[in-house]
């Protein structure tokens, strides 16, 4: 636990300097110092109006990425298993899956109106693709030998996917998590920046209107320190419920 | 005594048809409580006569029968040993003993007892709240043996099961094996390369031909069953008879 804060902090320091030089070389009005930015969050972080927009990022991209695995990890799965289902469905999820799913955000909007849905909804739409395509490959490359095994001690075709092509396709799901976690952030702020006046991306985005540089910053690293978040809590969840895919790695964090 | 537990006639199977047949009328029966070693050259279909047996591939002709307990012809049960273990990854030992008695809805606490028992027998109880990964080789294949019988099968098929490992370990897993049909005359099929595993283990050891692949000979081995058996002489003769059986053309 100590190496890995250690190791965050040596990171953090790292970019802290790479930031410096940069904003150095470039204007501080367009890159703001790193300590001026920080002095600007630290300020922040102490009025309810930060927190609000924090909590309302917060409420949609979670609720989002919920909503994405609720039904992105179960169609993987059932496409993945089911050879009858693939064939007729995955010809759609592949046709549909380049397709720059942002660009209907127009058409969302009209769709679901201006509050909170249709961002939530946008988001889901992107990463429960991924979740999905992660799933199905996963579930695919299973090594028959698990099922054959398993149906010789006499698991029926619901048991093999609760003990068999569930537990094995986990790890899988949790990569897509944290890699949709970085979609999920860049999407939550371009859906922020429309049609709302809540959120880290309006933050962002008004603040630029306004030439408030330093409040921009604020927005900026209350977002990655979201990310950041929201990454570590998939993490966590995935030592907790995949531990023996921790341990077959070997690349425990906390000295194992 | 009078109706053999498994009785396997006139089985052929063919994947494709251009390449002709794997399996080219295997026959074969055995009785409860006796024992069958299954040797012959890499990719003649071993592997796949177990499939048939097990129930997970259907020959294309011919028939299997294993007999249930009940007398009922086709009920009989059985455990399959895959090649390479088969255990799963993401279970514990316990998991992976228990988990045939929990797919059977078997009371909790039952449960419970026969899997502990299983594990102290096997010498493996202090390990059951490993996974798999954390075990060695020899450690590994006695979390499989134990799994296999802890649904008690009327058949115990393995598909190399000691191959894997060295010659030390693996001689403890034959004697091991050794015992558990002496305490409770399991009915097992041991499909193996070495012919002194095959000796060791089989009642009668049948050896098949190269494909298409027949029934070659079918070995009555008397002396198994005895543990001292391999500093004998006869041991030694027997494995020299099988060995030839396996070098004619
Ligand atoms: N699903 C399949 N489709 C086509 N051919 C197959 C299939 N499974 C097995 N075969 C072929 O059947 C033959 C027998 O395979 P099998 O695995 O039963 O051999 P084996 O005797 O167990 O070999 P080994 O001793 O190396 O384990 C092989 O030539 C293999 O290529
Ligand atoms: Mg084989």
């Amino acid at each position: 636990m100590i190496q890995r804060f250690l190791r965050y902090a040596t990171a953090s320091m790292i970019l802290f300097i790479g930031w410096k030089l940069v904003s150095f070389f470039l204007s501080a009005d367009i890159l703001p110092p790193p300590e001026v930015a920080f002095v600007a969050f630290a300020k922040a972080v102490t009025t309810a109006e930060f927190w609000s927009h924090f909590i309302a990022s917060a409420c949609r991209v979670s609720s989002a990425m919920a909503l994405a695995w609720l039904c992105g990890f179960p169609a993987g799965i059932l496409l993945g298993y089911n050879r009858k289902v693939d064939r007729v469905l995955s010809p759609f999820v592949f046709l549909t899956y380049p397709v720059p799913k942002i660009v209907l955000l127009p058409v969302f909007l009209v769709l679901f109106g201006l509050g909170d849905m249709p961002k939530i909804l946008m988001i889901a739409l992107i990463i429960g693709y991924q979740i999905v395509v992660a799933t199905r490959d996963s579930v695919k490359g299973l090594d028959i030998k698990y099922i054959d095994s398993f149906r010789s001690i006499g698991g029926t075709p619901f048991q093999t996917i609760r003990h068999v092509v569930i537990p094995a396709a986990m790890p899988h799901g949790f990569t897509a998590l944290r890699i949709g976690t970085g979609t999920g952030i860049a999407v939550l702020f371009f859906v922020e920046s429309f049609a709302t006046h809540s959120g880290l991306g309006y933050l962002i985005m008004d603040a630029w209107g306004r030439f408030a540089y330093d409040i921009m910053f604020t927005g900026i690293i209350g977002m990655s320190l979201l990310g950041v978040l929201i990454y570590e809590l998939f993490n966590g969840l995935e030592k907790t419920m995949c531990a023996w895919k921790y341990l077959e790695s070997g690349r425990s964090g906390a000295g194992q | 005594m009078d109706e053999p537990l498994i009785d396997v006639q006139h089985v052929c199977k063919t994947f494709a048809p251009a390449e002709g047949p794997v399996l080219d009328d295997i026959s074969f029966s055995l009785f409860p409580g006796e024992t069958l070693s299954v040797i012959g050259p890499s990719g003649c279909g071993k592997t796949t006569l177990l499939y048939i047996l097990a129930g997970l591939k259907k020959s294309t002709s011919g028939r299997v029968a294993i007999c249930g307990s009940d007398g009922n012809t086709n009920g009989g049960t059985n455990s399959f040993i895959l090649q390479n273990f088969g255990l799963f990854p993401w279970k514990t030992v316990y998991e992976n003993v228990s988990l045939g008695l929990k797919l059977r809805k078997t009371e909790k606490s039952k449960t419970r007892q026969i899997t502990n028992a299983l594990l102290s027998e096997l010498d493996i109880g202090e390990l059951s709240d490993r996974y798999p990964v954390q075990l060695s080789g020899g450690q590994k294949q006695r979390v499989a043996i134990a799994r296999a019988l802890a649904t008690e099968p009327d058949v115990l098929l393995m598909d190399e099961p000691f191959s894997s490992l060295d010659a030390l370990t693996r001689e403890r897993l034959q004697d091991i094996m050794l015992d558990m049909w002496h305490t409770r005359r399991l009915t097992y099929i041991i499909v193996t390369h070495s012919v002194e595993e095959a000796v060791f283990l089989g009642k009668y050891i049948l050896v098949l031909t190269d494909r298409p692949t027949r029934c070659k000979t079918l070995i009555t081995n008397d002396t198994y069953g005895d543990k001292a058996l391999r500093n004998k002489d006869c041991y030694f003769d027997r494995v020299r008879q099988v060995r030839k059986e396996m070098e004619i053309r």
